[in-house]
C-alpha cells in the first residue's frame, strides 16, 4: 500500500446554488505515491490538477471515491500535508510582513521555541532570496516576490507531504532554476513526499521521478510515465543528458497528440 | 496665495469656516438679526470659556463620555464576537438574523420609554441606550466583513493545520477588520447621538441636560456653548479614531492604494 493513494477520486461541481447544472471536474483518478517521491502532474489548463490536489489535501471532499495517507481515509486537512495555492497573490496575508507570513506556518505547527522559530524562519526567507525584504508587506513586493513568500512559508514547515499548485508560475527562468534546486535539495535532505502541478514539461521531467498526464473534460489520469533520470539533477548536465531530451519529446507527444499530428500534416 | 491654490489646499475649507463665523457676528453687531435666541458667537465663546474655567462644562463632559465610553466599548466588544460568530458559522447566522432584523429597523429613541421601564432614569438606561443603537452598525458590517474574507485565506489556515477558532483569530478577525472599523466608525457618531438624547429624556447631568436647562432658563448663550462643547467633542473623537484605524490598519491603507494605482 502507498503512502499517499486516490481510489477512483471524482468531482462534480454544482454550478447553480439551486442544483441542476453541474460540470465533472474529475473522473476516476486511482494514483499510488509512495513516500518520499517526487511526483509531478502535467496537463491543459482546466484538466482539473488543482481540484485533485486539493482533495488530496482535504481541502475539498471528492464526489466520488476516497484519498488515503498512509492507510487512513482523508477527511479533514491532515497535519502531515501542506497544499501551496496556485492563488498565491490572495494566499499570503496582506496584513503580515514576509517575515510573518513565513512565521505563520511554522508558528502553527509545532511547538517550536522562539528563538529555534525566528533562526528557521530566517533561513528560509534567505532560501528563497527575500532576506533584505523581511520587514516589507506583500502589497511591497512583486508577482515573484510573493510567490516566493508563499514556498519559503511551505517548505518552512518541513511537512511530510508537500502538494504544490504551479508554485514557480510567476518567477523569472533564473529565479525558478534557483527554486528547481531548493526544491530537489529539500526533498533529499528531509525525504519529502512532493506532489507538483505545472504546466512546464520540461520542469516536471528535470523534478520528478513520474510525470502524471492528464486530460480535460473530463479530467482523467491519461498517462503515468517514470523519469529515470538519475540525482542530483543538474541544469545543465541533466537537461543535456538523451534520456532527458527523449523523455521530453514523448510527453509533448502524449500530451499533444492532436496538434503533433496537425503539425505533420501541414509539414 | 492665489485663489485656485487656496481651493485646492486644505485652508480653503478652514477659511470658509472662519467666514460664516464671521459672518454671524456680524449678522448680530450690524443689528441686521435682533433675536435672544441669536446672540453674538462672542458673546457664546465668552460663555463656553466661562463655563469651562468654572469647571461645570468639563463636569458635564466627563459624566456624558464616561456612559459614552462605557456603551461604545460594550457595543464594540458585543458586535463584533457576535459578527464574527453569525458571519463565520452559518448555523449561527440562521438563528440570529430573523431577530437582528427585527430589532434593528426600530429607531433608537422609540425604546427609550421601555428603557427607563426597565433600567429606571439612571445612568443603566442610558448605556443600555448606546449600546443598543452602536451594537448594530458594528454586528452587521463585522458579519459582511467575514462573509467577504476570500476562501484561499481560509483554506490557506486549514491546510496549515489551523482549528476553527483560530482560523476566526488569526485570519478572520484581520481580514474582515476593514469592515470592523467601518462599522466602528458609524457607531462612534451613534453613541454621542444616543448620549445626548438619552441625558434630555432623563438625567441628571452630562451635556445633553446642560443644553436642555440652558434653553428652559434662556441661558441662551451657554445652550450654545454646550452645543458647541459637542461639535468639538465629535471632531476629537473622529480624529482619534482615525488616528487608531491609520495604525492598526496600516497595511490596509498601502494594500489599497497599490490596488488603485
Ligand atoms: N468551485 C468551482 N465551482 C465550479 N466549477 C469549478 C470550481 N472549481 C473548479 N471548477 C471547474 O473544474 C475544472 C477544473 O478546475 P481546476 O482549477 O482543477 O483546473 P486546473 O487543471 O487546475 O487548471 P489550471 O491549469 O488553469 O490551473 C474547471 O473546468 C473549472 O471550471
Ligand atoms: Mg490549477
Amino acid at each position: 500500500m502507498a503512502y499517499l493513494e486516490t481510489h477512483g477520486v471524482g468531482k462534480r461541481f454544482t454550478l447553480h446554488e439551486r442544483g441542476g447544472d453541474q460540470a465533472l471536474a474529475l473522473s476516476e483518478v486511482s494514483l499510488a505515491i509512495e513516500r518520499g517521491t517526487l511526483v509531478a502532474i502535467v496537463g491543459p489548463s482546466g484538466c482539473g490538477k488543482s481540484t485533485l490536489l486539493q482533495i488530496m489535501a482535504g481541502l475539498i471532499s471528492a464526489s466520488t471515491g476516497e484519498v488515503c495517507l498512509n492507510g487512513r481515509p482523508i477527511t479533514a486537512p491532515p497535519f502531515e500535508v501542506v497544499y501551496v495555492f496556485q492563488q498565491y497573490t490572495k494566499s499570503i496575508f496582506p496584513w503580515k510582513t514576509v517575515w510573518q507570513n513565513v512565521a505563520f506556518g511554522l508558528q502553527n505547527r509545532k511547538g517550536l521555541d522562539k528563538t529555534t522559530l525566528a533562526v528557521q524562519c530566517a533561513e528560509y526567507i534567505r532560501l528563497v532570496d527575500l532576506a533584505a525584504f523581511e520587514n516589507h508587506f506583500p502589497w511591497q513586493l512583486s508577482g515573484g516576490m510573493q510567490q516566493r513568500v508563499a514556498i519559503a512559508r511551505a517548505l518552512a514547515c518541513q511537512p511530510d507531504v508537500l502538494l504544490m499548485d504551479e508554485p514557480f508560475s510567476s518567477v523569472d527562468a533564473m529565479t525558478r532554476a534557483g527554486l528547481q534546486d531548493l526544491l530537489l535539495r529539500l526533498w533529499q535532505e528531509f525525504s519529502l513526499t512532493v506532489v507538483f502541478v505545472t504546466h512546464d514539461v520540461d520542469e516536471a521531467v528535470y523534478l520528478s521521478q513520474r510525470v502524471i498526464v492528464m486530460s480535460a473534460t473530463p479530467g482523467r489520469v491519461v498517462g503515468d510515465i517514470p523519469v529515470p533520470l538519475a540525482y542530483p539533477r543538474d541544469q545543465l548536465v541533466t537537461r543535456e543528458a538523451f534520456e532527458y531530451i527523449d523523455l521530453r519529446r514523448q510527453l509533448y507527444q502524449r500530451i499533444f497528440p492532436s496538434e503533433r499530428a496537425a503539425q505533420r500534416q501541414v509539414a | 496665495m492665489k485663489l485656485g491654490a487656496l481651493l485646492q489646499s486644505r485652508m480653503s475649507g478652514f477659511a470658509l469656516l472662519v467666514a460664516l463665523l464671521a459672518l454671524w457676528e456680524l449678522s448680530v453687531r450690524t443689528g441686521l438679526v435682533r433675536l435672544v435666541s441669536w446672540p453674538a458667537f462672542s458673546s457664546i465663546v465668552r460663555a463656553w470659556f466661562k463655563l469651562i474655567a468654572q469647571g461645570e462644562m468639563l463636569r458635564h463632559l466627563g459624566h456624558s463620555l464616561e456612559r459614552l465610553a462605557l456603551g461604545y466599548a460594550l457595543a464594540v466588544a458585543a458586535g463584533v464576537l457576535l459578527g464574527l460568530l453569525m458571519g463565520y458559522f452559518p448555523a449561527i447566522y440562521n438563528f440570529l438574523e430573523p431577530v437582528v432584523e427585527i430589532l434593528r429597523p426600530i429607531p433608537s429613541p422609540a425604546y427609550i420609554p421601555m428603557a427607563i421601564l426597565f433600567f429606571g432614569i439612571g445612568d443603566r438606561m442610558k448605556v443600555f441606550m448606546i449600546v443598543f443603537a452602536c451594537f448594530f452598525p458594528i454586528l452587521l458590517n463585522t458579519c459582511s466583513g467575514v462573509k467577504a474574507v476570500d476562501p484561499v485565506q481560509v483554506n490557506t489556515g486549514r491546510t496549515f493545520g489551523l482549528g476553527s477558532w483560530q482560523i476566526l483569530r488569526q485570519i478572520i478577525l484581520p481580514a474582515a477588520s476593514p469592515y470592523i472599523f467601518t462599522g466602528m466608525r458609524i457607531s462612534l457618531a451613534v453613541s454621542l447621538m444616543l448620549t445626548v438624547i438619552a441625558e434630555m429624556v432623563a438625567g441628571n447631568n452630562g451635556i445633553g441636560l446642560f443644553i436642555l436647562l440652558a434653553q428652559r432658563s434662556f441661558r441662551v448663550s451657554e445652550m450654545y456653548a454646550g452645543v458647541i462643547t459637542l461639535a468639538l467633542l465629535g471632531y476629537v473623537l473622529n480624529v482619534v479614531f482615525v488616528q487608531i484605524e491609520r495604525r492598526v490598519m496600516r497595511w490596509h491603507v498601502g494594500a489599497t492604494t497599490m490596488e488603485t494605482r
